[in-house]
């Protein structure tokens, strides 16, 4: 028996720790679609939307790289067919623009552990900086942002143009939506999942509504 | 068809090992002790979390005769059971929407010590009944996608058991049999997914020493 009780230990850690995982064959694959926005903001108050025709790609390089292919396009345009359809009018001059919609692709989280949580992104080499949009200092989320990062990830900010202006004003961010689609390993994006994706952040987003 | 084929093999792994490293103890093991080596099959009870009865977990158990027939010892089992949540939005809190499916695990790990009172000592058939109370681990897991969410807790354990073991030949090893109830008071969130305490129902079958 002495023989015994060493070997019942010995066999009972070796199967403890297979603790059995899920079956992750059998999740949809489709995005996980997160969103969230600024309550004390009056969505109905803005009608006109300004939208880069190219996406942000935040990846292992230090200068800005841009996605503008025809797939990019797929995905720029189910973003402006989701704000026409709420009522918001896309303009071309970013002067007149209520509203400015960005778009960034998580290529790599290369850089990722240089940059605070949990903006880490906004540090990114060539992201979307203030001065693109105007003269303000910095940005802010107006409410908690809870992101997990990871590669395969599109990232959407809605701002408030109409926000004060100043070096030492704010730009705030009155919507984010995270989708993040990629099954780990993958590296090739599927534009139809994605413009699923994004049509699914507006459809949990029925705030997002101009006065007509 | 797999999973009954990886049960099998689980099973007949685990009688191999243990018959393999009876044999040649067989005759310094002293009627005095027990032990068991089991595969188990749990049903949660009321748990939503993850209600899905699984076979993904195994017990172990040994003991010593304090009297002809009640033995007191020590118990180690674990178990997995899952739940797949289809695609939703979930409300993580005022405004934050997330929409996704999932899959959930509830991993349960009670340990501590037993009591056995064991009739027909001696005899091929023994049954016994028995009482097992310790400590629980559990581990909360939401998987989505590339995440995964989890909490881990902490509870006490009480289990009711009734079993019986058969010995068909003169030697050990033999066959054991039980049926047991559990409880924890483990309780634990995750997203908004709340458990507070846990029961469950379950069938053992293994090896008896």
């Amino acid at each position: 028996m002495k023989k015994v009780f060493p070997i019942l230990l010995m066999t009972a850690a070796v199967f403890a720790s297979c603790e059995k995982e899920a079956d992750s064959d059998q999740l949809d694959n489709k995005f996980v679609v997160y969103t969230n926005y600024d309550k004390s903001a009056n969505f109905g108050s803005f009608s006109t939307y300004y939208l880069p025709d190219s996406i942000l790609i935040i990846g292992d390089k230090q200068e800005a790289e841009y996605w503008q292919d025809e797939n990019a396009q797929k995905i720029i345009a189910a973003y402006a067919t989701n704000m026409d359809s709420r009522g918001y009018v896309r303009t071309y001059n970013k002067e007149e623009a209520n509203l400015g919609l960005q778009v960034s692709y998580v290529k790599s989280t290369y850089y990722v552990t240089n940059y605070g949580q949990p903006e880490w992104w906004w540090g990114y080499p060539g992201y979307w900086g203030t001065p693109y949009w105007g003269n303000w200092g910095d940005w802010y989320y107006p409410y908690a942002v809870t992101y997990s990062y990871s590669t395969g990830s599109f990232l959407t900010e809605l701002l408030n143009l109409e926000a004060p202006q100043g070096q030492t004003e704010k730009l705030p961010v009155l919507w984010t939506a995270y989708m993040s689609g990629l099954l780990s390993g993958s590296t090739s994006v599927n534009v139809n999942l994605a413009v699923q994706a994004v049509n699914q952040a507006f459809t949990q987003s029925t705030y997002l509504q101009a006065t007509r | 068809m797999k999973t009954m084929k990886y049960y099998f093999y689980r099973v007949m792994a685990v009688a191999a090992l243990t018959l393999a490293f009876a044999l040649p103890s067989k005759a310094q093991m002293s009627e005095n002790y027990y032990a068991n080596i089991d595969w188990q099959f749990n049903f949660p009870l009321g748990i939503d979390f993850a209600d899905k009865a699984s076979g993904w977990g195994m017990n172990f158990e040994g003991g010593y005769f304090i009297t002809e027939n009640f033995s007191v010892g020590a118990f180690l089992s674990y178990h997995s059971n899952h739940k797949y949540i289809p695609r939703q939005n979930i409300i993580l809190n005022e405004g934050a929407t997330l929409n996704t499916d999932q899959q959930h695990t509830l991993f349960q790990l009670p340990f501590g010590a037993t009591g056995r009172y064991t009739f027909n000592r001696g005899e091929v058939f023994q049954p016994y009944i028995a009482a097992k109370i310790g400590v629980q681990y559990a581990k909360l897991s939401s998987e989505f996608n590339v995440f995964e969410n989890r909490d881990n807790t902490w509870g006490f354990y009480i289990s009711p058991e009734v079993g019986i073991n058969i010995f068909p030949w003169f030697y050990k090893p033999g066959f054991h049999i039980a049926a047991y109830y559990s409880y924890a008071t483990n309780s634990g969130n995750l997203m908004t997914y709340s458990v507070d305490g846990m029961s469950n129902f379950g069938l053992r079958a293994g090896i008896a020493f």
